[in-house]
């Protein structure tokens, strides 16, 4: 009993400081945001805190940090649950479903090509068909690109998971009368929850956080996102610190709020559903 | 309604938009002009401007904002981060139609738009347009010459000049008054400033680290020792760094750059300059001039009143060649004529003498020498718009080859080296022009 | 082979004819069901931009009168490569980089998942926070950690000021410690990576075993060694091949941070790509160190498969 107190502590004690390490440049943001830029260039550590940054970028009609952020939450969210279906359902057939080993090997060998090149490559082309589809300056535009960017993550991650199912209890649902959907529905997608939640909230960051074709394939309000609107404080030859810091404080908290919602949501379903093997 | 897309400072725009109606107010005859210029201006359908997010974009868009109160034509502005903008201005100039009537291109960008037959010529949008002999010209940053493969004066126009940063030489008036310094010209006379004023409190000089290129290249064509040059004589092109004077060049730079520095020297940017200056820890330095609005504002700066600026030093004062960092704006070829002729319109509106004015006053920075004399006595931008008016007949901009984007990776790289002793300053002079050599001659130029 | 069974009750090559509906409708048709989207996607919107980079990766490609023009030009970027002044030192920088970022996270990560899964009290707490690194676009990332950084006006030398410290350390503006701060930043932004990653593998791991070893007398370091590593080592080493191809592929955080300096200290390989590819627009060149670059990785990533299909069959 004692060492278990001992090792109690112990745990907690080396978690309390990684949240320590993780949330002081966190906190050192937010002081920055409440900063005058005054202030931020004498380092001072004592100053006058003040909201203008955050007024900077919300109050008036140019502001467009809401519709942002807004933006921002419909393309990650959109582009995780599109992984999520595809990458899920793809990496349970290429796993599970007998493929010969040149359709599995080629696609998993396609999908690392695909996450080891440069995503610069496919800035030119992507531009020059959202155009001419008309889905140019829409999230659309954007959501198809981030969707193409994380799917091999999506698929690789899910194929890890898949093969920790034991076989046994597919077959076991299907003697029991469940065609493969059913199967894979009610049977091994409440085993591999833990994963798929994990799965959706990195595609959910990594979408949240992308920039370069967040740039390329949008020009308005109407389809950017957070990411460049916080490049927009790096200038020609100055960077508005507060602006920035203001800006990715307000913006990681709906975010961060989403994914801890979804997370539990996704997760809440393992223990009722999952029979451990 | 105009729409912005990008983010700016409302404070300052709204500041600027003061700034211009107060321009107006304490010169009536401005606001005269202004109507009736606006009966000049022909009605345009809306026109889409690729601009990018900075310090001077808050002026830039006050003045946008009186065009279509005055004419009635309405622009929409797609404000982009500066680091996107050449791929943005890429991948529009190559669709079947650019999104863009108008399109701010930076100085450094200016072959690859000029040399890539991308944008439409000036003059076949507008046969008649020409280039005010009162707009700078910035070494015909305006014109490109397609059979030498630069610019040159009688080559095709192919943008307006719009935004004429250059580099200027700061310091801090108060302190230099108080000591009976008078501001240098000449790179000695800066190192015994420096020398002089440094305390441990107060750094004497500070040099721009991240990249080493576009001040460092004052120093090497004051030297006499440029990046690459044309030699008129002799029609090849000549490499500075095989000149003894090319090694002069970095050892200055090394010396001013390191001597009287921070510490950190060799990881400072230009953001970390202004921070320094604003903050009242510098007492001299030679930067990029469109941060002069920068020091008057009392939210970021501690030296409000305090500051100075002249030409940048060279090593004699008659060979001081601050260089430019300027922007022009051209019209893509990919486009129908109406839509060019609306984004030339408001180009033509924006670089009239007294819009210049109205612009400068909103903290941007004109490309009029007539605007910058007429401001050099103004109480709050007299002190770096005389500056720059003092600057034009020394300006040298770079030699603009689509090659100089390959030789800019060379210097700045082995310079970044040398500045921290990774190699010595002989190794760096002979690595740069062995490598200058080698791009230019893989291009085709010939060489001496 | 009961699967096989039910999968295709009728001998599939039976004829050509009968092969289609069964895809479509038959009882095994889940499989084909199920892989056709993924298969679409990369079908339709990788294909090309992939093979138009290998054909660039051998041309030269010019803007003429407004046109791109292609010119054969074969391995002559062998050439350009060898006269590059960056590349062969961002090569291996990023090598350092991604050895060391990825070593260290995986280990955080990985004590950090098994002590979150230890734990009721303040689980939310601990799963919350870990997830606010990613949250951050890494340009502000770049941006607030070079203010953290700052010899002049940052954090961690104004806190050891007044401290009395005189000197304290450069960070990034030491050459000797410049690469050594870029991956502390990386660390801090993607241990969390690892973490979820992690933490999802030993979720998944069948409690039963971890109870028996426990009903056994095995003491909580025991149960890590001996049950959950070795079951967890295939998602580590998924984990940890998915981070190296993210790390051989960052950018923006260490651009802002340093932009390659002091002197060439933490010049990585994708700026160099970046560079050569948008501001110099050799497009050819640019193609082809990214392919260079994708052979480096693939290095790693048959390691990783390789160690991977090993340990797998070690457990079954």
């Amino acid at each position: 009993m004692k060492r278990k107190t001992y090792q109690t502590i112990l745990l907690n004690g080396m978690l309390l400081i990684m949240v320590i390490m993780i949330l002081t440049p966190v906190a050192y943001i937010f002081a920055t945001s409440l900063k005058r830029t005054a202030d931020i260039y004498s380092g001072t550590l004592l100053f006058e805190p003040q909201i203008n940054n955050y007024q900077e970028i919300f109050t008036g009609s140019r502001s467009n940090f809401i519709e942002l952020t807004r933006n921002s939450l419909v393309v990650a969210s959109v582009t995780a649950i599109i992984c999520g279906i595809i990458g899920s359902l793809g990496a349970y057939s290429i796993t599970r479903l007998k493929w010969s080993r040149w359709v599995n090997g080629g696609i998993l060998i396609w999908l690392l090509f695909v996450n080891m090149m440069p995503p610069i490559v496919f800035v030119t082309p992507y531009y020059l068909w959202t155009r001419s589809l008309g889905i140019y300056d829409t999230p659309f535009a954007v959501v198809m690109a981030h969707v193409v960017l994380n799917m091999p993550l999506a698929v690789i991650m899910m194929t890890n998971f898949f093969a920790e199912v034991p076989k046994e209890m597919e077959e076991a649902a299907m003697i029991d009368g469940c065609n493969q959907f059913q199967a894979f529905m009610l049977v091994v997608v409440p085993m591999v929850r833990p994963g798929l939640a994990a799965m959706g909230v990195l595609v959910f960051v990594f979408s949240w956080k992308e920039f370069l074709f967040a740039l390329s394939l949008t020009t308005t309000r109407a389809g950017r996102t957070i990411p460049v609107g916080i490049a927009n404080f790096v200038q020609e030859f100055n960077i508005r610190y507060g602006e920035m810091a203001a800006g990715s404080f307000f913006a990681m908290i709906p975010a961060l709020i989403l994914v801890l919602f979804a997370q539990r949501h996704i997760i809440k379903g393992l223990t009722v559903g999952a029979v451990k093997g | 309604m105009n729409k912005y897309v990008g983010r700016f400072s409302r404070r300052d725009f709204l500041k600027a938009v003061a700034a211009v109606s107060g321009g107006l107010a304490a010169r009536p005859w401005l606001d005269i002009s202004y109507k009736a210029l606006a009966q000049d201006v022909a009605s345009m359908p809306p026109i889409t401007v690729l601009i990018n997010d900075s310090p001077w974009f808050p002026g830039f868009a006050a003045m946008v904002e009186l065009y279509t109160e005055t004419t009635g034509n309405e622009v929409n502005l797609d404000v982009t981060p500066f680091a996107g903008m050449l791929d943005k201005t890429r991948n529009a100039t190559q669709a079947n139609e650019s999104e863009y009537d108008a399109v701010a291109i930076t100085e450094q960008n200016i072959p690859f738009f000029y040399n890539s037959g991308l944008l439409s010529p000036i003059t076949d949008i507008d046969s008649g347009y020409e280039l005010d002999s009162n707009i700078i010209s910035y070494g015909d940053a305006a014109r490109w010459d397609s059979d030498l493969g630069i610019n040159g004066p009688d080559g095709t126009l192919l943008g307006v000049p719009i935004n004429g940063n250059i580099q200027l030489y700061y310091y801090r008036a108060d302190l230099f008054e108080e000591n009976g310094i008078t501001p240098p010209q000449t790179y000695d006379e800066m190192e015994a400033i420096a020398e002089q004023l440094a305390t441990p409190r107060l750094f004497g000089n500070a040099n721009r680290a991240n990249p080493i290129w576009w001040e460092f290249g004052a120093y090497v064509d004051s030297y006499g020792a440029p990046y690459v040059g044309l030699n008129a004589e002799t029609g090849n092109w000549e490499v500075g760094f095989e000149k003894p004077e090319g090694l002069e060049a970095v050892n200055r730079w090394l010396t001013l750059g390191r001597t009287w520095a921070p510490q950190n020297y060799a990881d400072l940017g230009q953001g970390d300059l202004i921070a320094l200056m604003s903050s009242g820890r510098l007492a001299q330095v030679h930067m990029v001039g469109a941060a002069a609005p920068n020091f008057d504002n009392p939210e970021s700066s501690t030296v409000v009143g305090m500051m100075g600026a002249t030409v940048a030093p060279g090593l004699t004062a008659e060979t001081r060649s601050p260089r430019s960092g300027m922007w022009v704006m051209s019209h893509p070829s990919n486009l129908p004529l109406e839509r060019q002729q609306a984004g030339l319109e408001f180009v033509k509106w924006l670089t009239t003498k007294d819009n210049q004015v109205a612009y400068t006053l909103a903290g941007a920075i004109p490309v009029r020498q007539d605007a910058y004399e007429e401001l050099s006595t103004d109480d709050a931008v007299g002190w770096w718009t005389g500056a720059f008016a003092e600057s034009t007949p020394f300006i040298k901009p770079e030699t603009r080859l689509p090659e100089t984007p390959i030789i800019r990776d060379s210097v700045s790289t082995r310079m970044a080296q040398a500045y921290v002793d990774e190699i010595s300053a002989e190794e760096a002079v002979e690595l740069m022009g062995s490598e200058i050599r080698a791009i230019m001659e893989d291009a085709g130029y010939s060489m001496g | 082979m009961t699967q096989d069974v039910l999968q295709s009750p009728r001998p599939v090559a039976d004829t050509p004819r009968r092969i289609l509906p069964n895809v479509l409708f038959g009882q095994g048709s889940f499989k084909y069901w199920a892989l056709a989207p993924l298969v679409i996607v990369l079908a339709v919107l990788t294909v090309l931009p992939i093979l138009q980079l290998l054909r660039m990766s051998v041309s030269d490609i010019q803007f003429v009168e407004g046109q791109l023009e292609w010119e054969y030009v074969g391995l002559e970027y062998f050439e350009d490569l060898r006269a590059d002044p960056i590349a062969m030192i961002a090569i291996r920088n990023t090598l350092t980089y991604v050895f060391f970022a990825v070593l260290i996270e995986t280990v955080l990560g990985f004590l950090l998942a098994f002590a979150v899964s230890r734990t009721r009290a303040l689980a939310v707490l601990y799963r919350s926070v870990v997830i606010i690194p990613l949250l951050i676009p890494p340009v502000a990332i770049g941006t607030m950690w070079s203010l953290i950084y700052d010899y002049n006006y940052g954090l961690i030398s104004t806190v050891l000021f007044s401290l009395g410290v005189a000197n304290p350390p450069l960070w990034t503006a030491d050459p000797d410690l410049a690469l050594l701060s870029v991956i502390i930043v990386d660390v801090w932004h993607w241990t969390s990576f690892m973490f979820l990653i992690m933490l999802a593998g030993i979720e998944s791991l069948p409690v039963s075993l971890v109870e028996a070893a426990r009903v056994d007398g095995a003491t909580e370091r025991q149960i890590l060694q001996k049950v959950i590593l070795p079951l967890m080592a295939p998602t580590i080493l998924i984990a940890m091949m998915l981070r190296t191809i993210l790390a051989f592929k960052v950018f923006d955080q260490i651009f802002v941070l340093t932009s390659g300096g002091p002197g060439t200290a933490t010049q990585v390989i994708s700026m160099h790509i970046y560079k050569v590819f948008s501001e110099q627009f050799r497009l050819g060149y640019a193609s082809f160190l990214s392919l260079l670059v994708t052979m480096i990785m693939t290095v790693f990533v048959v390691f990783y498969l390789w160690a991977n299909s090993r340990v797998r069959s070690r457990l079954s």
